[in-house]
């Protein structure tokens, strides 16, 4: 097309070194191919081999004990066949539940007139910046059914022998994720709503369709095929879910696939099954990948549905009339239950001498001391540096691998881009807690056979964390690149300005916001995402925040909890912040579809 | 057929109030096509989306037929689904997610009394054959091509055979050759089936090939309203002459004012010249206006009483149909369009004449 589109990304500088910088230029696409190749098949590979392997440690693997006795066991024993109907059940709950949530969000954002419309845009996006353990942990201290906070008043107030509702069960589970997929889901949902030519409702009303016509026949039919693809994006994020499943279902022996494969390897009193967690993993990535792969076809076929023209519209609010008030205050409920909510329990938890109900005399035993008793733990220290350490390398590494790749597919002629392209995608759907497992069978083997340490290093959850959200940010920086029109990089060539300018005064500040962005959301969700950290941590060299948590509540330190909650959340908050100031959820939002 | 008195819009935008329109009123015939012309943010387009109930007046009455289906001081405001009229837009607004059978079916399904099937399909199939999409109806509306979206959605509009249809800029998306092919075709098309039209564009090609009347409007209001012929000829404003077309202006002085026996005489800075439109006296000031096409090379049959001005050829552009010459007459120029057979070159001394009835005298 034109010169720029077969300039690969080792060819941006300089023109001396002639030879040695084509070859380089040729070879570097297969390497990075290879490169993600590797980061996805390896983990893979060693996993499915594993399950295949009927010893009882990985280190004890050998190819002469072989078979499929996993999978038996898994079927026969371990009853996976109720763990897929109750991973069904609360998939499919929690992604109606929160996409019905945030669909309602969205249009009153973006179609009606409700009055503070900016604070509910501004506010339902910060919900991402509250980690999935802290939310569960915050609904267990409220609903738990004997200690609850809320279940406590409602007993004392009513005299009622049974709790108002316990979050330990399939429809809290269902509540609690369905709550914490409504941010990704609202950003996803405002872009469709707002893309949409209104007159394409206009011609419906000239053609003679009432409003209720319209809406049914014109605004939901257009909607429609955008919204499936939302949902599956969301339900494959609940599937993968640990946190919430695994703090809210695990306890009482509500499984769901996460915590069934975690469970086979981590249960206190059993010896772990590793094979067997290997074999419900591969049945696990497999329900993963078919879900994933509707998700690809369904994206695919879009452009059927294409109602983007690329302009911008402002279509006329809907009058809600005496509505107005009931949505604003149902919105803001929303963001109450959500993020404040959650933030005001732990901050009590953390500030209350000990554990008990809110009442005046709670209130006049407030203090830091929890605060002070976490810092003065040996191990707080090294688990801050290591958190610090695993989210900054995790962050740059997806960022500059991402622009690598999405370089490379979007702007070169490279012959294996799309399989690259594909490639990258595919780590999407894989759920952490398999990935963990893959990594942790991939490392044990790789050590014993080398005598390295990488099982337990901070590095293996590097790579970890790159595997899993290198899908996401590759999506984004390819939209982002897309929207670079090469014309700006070739007017800048023609002005003569060398490559190396161009990419400096041209490329970079126009991809400067996406870049800090997909930094900032990767910084984000290494520390939020535990299960991966939990397979693979092993001591003070690989423990973080997350997995340091985990083992404080399980422990029941409750107030510890609360009081690190507290200052994860307000680094979280900060983040999230600062992504939303550069407007990068508004463009991602969309992108993800 | 279609009455607009005194139409107000007032918007609030980010900049405060927007006074869009600013009384226009307007008598569309049965039958006629009436088209609205002027530049963008000019007020056009949002008179006809008044007229379609998708932009509620600030002041005003608006008919159609013999129903009133807006009256700002009664508090008439009928929704666009029980208007009788149907609309082209400029970006055809063709639902992605029927096919092109059941775009066009779309209006006759929303009738308030039902249409049979096999009326529906007789009359979609009638409405393709009448835009030539014949063949296409099982296709999925979005694998058309801009042109064939283009006639889908006039297909759409037709179908309902409703007694007005509304054209919102609806060629601006085509590319030259085929907007020039579609010009005619679609008028003719809704000669041919009797309906009224409002046409609106910002083409002035558009808008004298197809219209029967043409308002030019400027700032929310109408600049003049008359014939494609009229305002070619006539113009009644700088404005409305330099909107269609080219043209030369000067300021001049009646020295002798035409009568019913002869034509009379202005005095300009570029010489004097001859003109025939009665009702000015003498030693008024005007502005006349001048097409280039009727600046002409004096010759032999060239009346006597016809005066002439004397320039130099200062420049000369060959357009293919035609020279445009820069004729510098010292203190002003004028630009005038010759056969391109014509002998003349730069710095060439040439004689040049307007006919008495090609000038204009402007009323502003």
């Amino acid at each position: 097309m034109n010169n720029s589109a077969s300039v690969s990304a080792t060819d941006m500088d300089g023109k001396r070194p002639h030879n040695l910088r084509n070859i380089a230029a040729k070879f570097f696409p297969w390497a990075v191919l290879l490169l993600v190749f590797a980061l996805v098949a390896a983990p893979i590979f060693s996993l499915v081999v594993g399950a295949f392997s009927q010893s009882r440690l990985p280190n004890e693997f050998s190819l002469d004990n072989m078979g499929l006795g996993n999978f038996h066991a898994v079927w026969v024993e371990q009853r996976i066949d109720l763990v897929l109907w109750n991973t069904a059940v609360y998939v499919i709950g929690a992604t109606v539940f929160g996409i019905s949530t945030a669909a309602v969000l969205a249009w009153l954002v973006e179609r009606s007139d409700m009055p503070g419309k900016m604070w509910i845009y501004a506010g339902v996006p910060l919900g991402i910046a509250v980690p999935g353990i802290l939310h569960a942990i915050s609904w267990v201290l409220l609903l738990s059914p004997r200690s609850g906070f809320v279940n406590r008043g409602w007993m004392h107030m009513t005299g009622a022998e049974g709790p108002l509702f316990d979050i330990y069960t399939m429809t809290g589970l269902i509540f609690a994720e369905g709550l914490r997929l409504v941010p990704v889901a609202f950003l996803m949902l405002v872009p469709l709503m707002r893309s949409m030519d209104p007159s394409l409702e206009e011609a419906a009303a000239v053609s003679g369709a009432s409003p209720m016509r319209t809406t049914r026949r014109v605004t939901l039919a257009l909607l429609l095929p955008g919204v499936l693809a939302i949902s599956i994006f969301q339900a494959i994020t609940a599937l993968e879910n640990f946190e919430i499943p695994g703090i809210l279902g695990m306890p009482v022996n509500l499984h769901v696939f996460s915590t069934r494969v975690f469970n086979l390897i981590e249960n206190i009193g059993a010896i772990p099954a590793f094979g067997q967690a290997n074999a419900a993993a591969v049945f696990y990535l497999a329900i993963a990948l078919v879900v994933s792969f509707f998700y690809l076809r369904l994206v695919r076929h879009s452009e059927r549905y294409t109602i983007i023209t690329g302009k911008g519209y402002t279509p006329r609010a809907v009058r809600l009339g005496a509505w107005r008030y009931p949505a604003i205050g149902a919105a803001a409920l929303f963001l109450f239950v959500s993020i404040v909510l959650p933030f005001l329990v732990l901050l009590y938890v953390s500030l209350v001498g000990y554990l008990r109900q809110p009442s005046i005399e709670a209130f006049q035993t407030f203090s830091f001391k929890h605060y002070a008793t976490v810092f003065n733990q040996p191990r707080v220290g090294r688990v801050m540096w290591n958190t610090i350490s695993l989210t900054l390398m995790s962050a740059t590494t997806v960022t500059a691998l991402s622009f690598v790749i999405a370089y490379i597919v979007v702007r070169t002629r490279f012959k294996a881009r799309y399989t690259l392209d594909v490639m990258s995608f595919m780590p999407h759907s894989i759920p952490g807690i398999v990935l963990g497992l893959a990594l942790f069978w991939l490392l044990v083997q790789f050590d014993s056979l080398t005598g390295a340490s990488t099982f337990g290093s901070l590095g293996s959850l590097v790579v970890g964390f790159t595997i899993l959200f290198l899908a996401y940010a590759v999506r984004a920086m390819s939209v982002a690149m897309i929207q670079v029109h090469p014309d700006l990089e070739d007017a800048a060539k023609l002005c003569g300005a060398p490559p190396w300018r161009v990419a400096i005064r041209i490329f970079a500040p126009l991809l400067m916001p996406t870049l800090v962005g997909i930094w900032i959301y990767v910084a984000m969700l290494s520390v939020r995402f535990i299960s991966l950290p939990l397979i693979l941590s092993q001591g003070g060299n690989n423990e973080v925040l997350g997995v340091m948590i985990w083992s404080l509540w399980n422990n029941g330190n409750i107030n510890s909890v609360g009081a690190i909650g507290i200052m994860l959340m307000s680094a979280m908050f900060a983040l999230a912040l600062t992504l939303r100031i550069l407007g990068f959820g508004k463009t991602t939002g969309g992108t993800s579809v | 057929m279609i009455e607009i008195d005194n139409l107000h819009v007032r918007f609030n935008s980010d900049k405060g109030e927007v006074h869009a329109v600013r009384g226009v009123s307007i008598n569309v015939a049965q039958g006629e096509f009436y088209t609205l012309l002027g530049p963008s943010g000019c007020g056009k387009t949002t008179t006809l989306r008044c007229l379609a109930g998708l932009e509620s007046p600030s002041e005003g009455r608006i008919a159609v037929g013999d129903t009133v289906v807006h009256d700002s001081a009664k508090g008439i405001s009928v929704p666009t689904f029980k208007r009788d009229l149907a609309m082209v837009f400029q970006s055809y607004a063709i639902w992605p997610h029927l096919t092109v059978f059941e775009n066009v079916a779309f209006p006759l399904r929303e009738m308030k009394q039902k249409v049979a099937e096999a009326e529906v399909e007789r009359r979609v199939k009638g409405a393709l054959e009448l835009v030539q999409l014949s063949g296409y109806e099982s296709r999925p509306a979005p694998f058309l091509s801009g042109g064939q979206q283009q006639r889908l959605a006039l297909a759409r509009a037709i179908v309902r055979e409703a007694s007005v249809v509304l054209f919102d800029e609806p060629l601006s998306n085509l590319d030259a050759k085929l907007r020039a092919e579609t010009r005619l075709e679609l008028r003719n098309l809704v000669k041919r089936l009797g309906m009224t039209a409002l046409y609106v564009t910002h083409d002035q090609t558009e808008a004298l090939t197809m219209a029967d009347r043409v308002a030019i409007m400027r700032e929310g209001v109408i600049a003049q309203e008359a014939t494609p012929t009229e305002i070619y000829k006539r113009p009644v404003s700088r404005f409305v002459a330099s909107f269609i077309g080219q043209c030369n202006f000067a300021e001049g002085k009646i020295t002798q004012p035409a009568t019913a026996s002869g034509n009379g005489l202005i005095e300009t800075e570029w010489g004097n010249l001859a003109y025939s439109t009665q009702g000015r006296d003498a030693k008024e000031e005007v502005s006349v206006a001048v097409r280039p096409e009727n600046v002409r090379l004096a010759d032999a049959t060239t009346p006597a009483d016809t005066p002439r001005i004397t320039g130099k050829v200062a420049d000369i552009v060959f357009l293919g149909e035609c020279l445009e010459c820069k004729v510098s007459l010292g203190q002003s120029d004028l630009i005038t369009r010759l056969h391109p057979s014509s002998a003349v070159a730069v710095g060439d001394a040439v004689d040049v004449v307007v006919m008495a009835d090609d000038v204009a005298l402007l009323a502003v």
